[in-house]
């Protein structure tokens, strides 16, 4: 495929054994499409002729020396090349977990298209490998072949079909047959894919607070990072999330006052100056702007976002079960008619049965 | 697959499809069972006794043969050692070949793997035929010779080759990577 490209001047980069870029994806699929049983052919029986065994004359011309050629081994890939801003290393990983339990013998029977039955020869299940730390690769066996997903480059995904005897699929095995294997190989993927697609539309966690908690340039100017335990910051964006400062903004002194007053604090606990500081580095970080030309601020659709995430991690997830851990644990017996109340007891008690576990550990 | 390009189709830069890799075993369909065996070295070669020394010698002959094509084209040769991927293994040499713009066999390796082959032995009563031997199947270790081979006109792929053959069922077996380039 990359001789191919080579030589029709289509620009391409390739890591390993994989296309990352192309300028004509036609072109490389065409590429791909032209491997014929002719052109390996070819080619086997010039180094058949090169590095085989010798035969002398009076051999060569009693018996025939033409070979057959059979197909030990094939790996059918579909590839997909995802955008540089969507890593799927993180999705990939929870596909993995999701498809353990869920691509069942059934499921797997139906991606490669038969009827499940007792007397089925080899393998039928699915395993998760290691290759090396932090890679890891998803297998699905059935038979004596066996599909595979992994991930490359944090955008590269691979689903494989590995055959090692043709005969589980009711194909023959010599090489004229190639186009045949070629087509049904192809639709097994095709369906493997569209099982995948759905285990790898999930939530996955993404290091919000660790980029935010990092230091940005933009342009000569340095920001420093946010970090989620800042007091600061948790008062300011509590303030900034009232709905008075989205109409028109609102001014340093005003947001200033605010803070003040909420928090029952004194201007020399926390002053202008300090305030306009955290402006500054929530300004760049995206998540505050400035009305138009005006010196006031409001909350960006990002930084309200954030605002409610950084609050409702410590207002509502991480202080309450943090209090009820460390500092004060309300009666479970005498709890109010509430739902989140009812979920914290909850959440209580599952956090005690694991640290009961780990003791027992 | 229309559920995936539903789902991350805005997502996706491209998708392809091919083969990845194909190992395919040659056969000398004239040398694959024992009584053609037995033909070729009664018939067309007149040697009556099918001995173990008669096949040893095809054998030596190749080895020689391999031996003299490393040393005539300055190939490095090298047993296979445990635990080294052969790919990884040889591609300082073929990056050497590319720099030269040169192709064709760039590396050997020499590695013991399990095989099908014939076995020879006298049958345990007399027969009419006293040059009769049992010839059949068995499995046994023996030495694979990987070439690796980069062409011009057709990418990389390594061919392995028992030095017994042709009197082996299976002669050769190569290795086509469809994405390898030179």
């Amino acid at each position: 495929m990359e001789r191919e490209l080579k030589r029709n001047n289509i620009g391409f980069h390739k890591n390993d054994n994989a296309f990352l870029a192309v300028d004509d994806v036609a072109a490389l699929q065409a590429a791909a499409d032209r491997l014929s049983p002719q052109i390996i052919r070819k080619q086997l029986d010039y180094w058949t002729l090169i590095l085989g065994p010798k035969f002398s004359k009076k051999e060569r011309s009693q018996m025939s020396l033409s070979r057959f050629y059979s197909m030990a081994q094939i790996e059918y890939c579909r590839n997909f090349i995802f955008k540089r801003h969507f890593p799927i290393h993180k999705i990939f990983e929870r596909s993995c977990e999701i498809g353990l339990w869920r691509l069942t013998a059934n499921r797997i029977s139906e991606i490669f298209g038969v009827r499940l039955n007792k007397r089925l020869p080899g393998k039928l299940a699915t395993v998760i490998d290691q290759i090396e730390h932090g890679h890891h690769v998803f297998r699905a066996y059935w038979k004596h072949a066996f599909l595979k997903q992994y991930e490359k480059f944090s955008r590269f995904l691979r689903n494989e079909l590995c055959s090692n005897n043709l005969r589980d699929f009711g194909m023959k095995k010599g090489l004229d047959h190639l186009d045949a294997v070629r087509k049904r190989f192809q639709m097994i993927t095709d369906r493997f894919a569209g099982f995948q697609a759905q285990c790898l539309n999930v939530h996955v966690d993404f290091p919000l607070l660790q980029r935010i908690a990092l230091p940005i340039t933009v342009g000569s100017v340095r920001y420093p990072g946010i970090k989620i335990h800042d007091t600061r910051i948790i008062r300011l964006l509590e303030v900034l999330l009232h709905n008075g400062s989205t109409l028109g903004g609102w001014t340093a002194k005003q947001i200033h006052e605010a803070v003040v007053t909420t928090f029952q604090l004194s201007p020399k606990t926390y002053g202008l100056n300090q305030l306009r500081y955290d402006l500054r580095k929530l300004k760049g970080h995206g998540l505050l702007e400035r009305d138009g030309r005006r010196y006031a601020y409001r909350l960006t659709t990002k930084g309200v976002d954030v605002a409610l995430l950084f609050l409702f991690f410590h207002k509502r997830l991480c202080g309450p079960l943090a209090n009820s851990r460390f500092h004060h644990k309300p009666d479970p017996t005498n709890r109010p008619n509430s739902k989140l109340e009812t979920a914290y007891h909850k959440a209580d008690i599952a956090i005690e049965n694991i640290i009961n576990l780990l003791h027992a550990a | 697959m229309e559920s995936f390009t539903k789902l991350f189709g805005s997502l996706l830069v491209f998708v392809y499809h091919c083969f990845d890799r194909i190992v395919i075993n040659g056969y000398l369909s004239s040398l694959s069972r024992p009584e053609q065996v037995v033909w070729f070295f009664r018939d067309i070669l007149d040697i009556p006794v099918v001995s173990k020394e008669v096949l040893s010698q095809r054998t030596n002959d190749y080895q020689k043969w391999v031996q003299a094509f490393a040393r005539n084209h300055k190939i490095p040769i090298e047993w296979a050692g445990k635990g080294v991927r052969k790919e990884d293994y040889v591609l300082p040499t073929l990056r050497r070949m590319e720099k030269r713009n040169a192709h064709g066999v760039y590396f050997i390796f020499k590695s013991m793997e399990q095989g099908r082959t014939f076995r020879i032995s006298v049958p345990k009563y007399p027969t009419q035929d006293p040059n009769y031997r049992i010839l059949a199947h068995q499995t046994s270790r023996f030495t694979h010779y990987y070439f690796y081979s980069g062409t011009r006109c057709s990418g990389r792929s390594s061919s392995a080759w028992h030095p017994s053959s042709p009197f082996t069922p299976r002669t050769g077996s190569t290795v086509i990577p469809s994405w390898s380039g030179n």
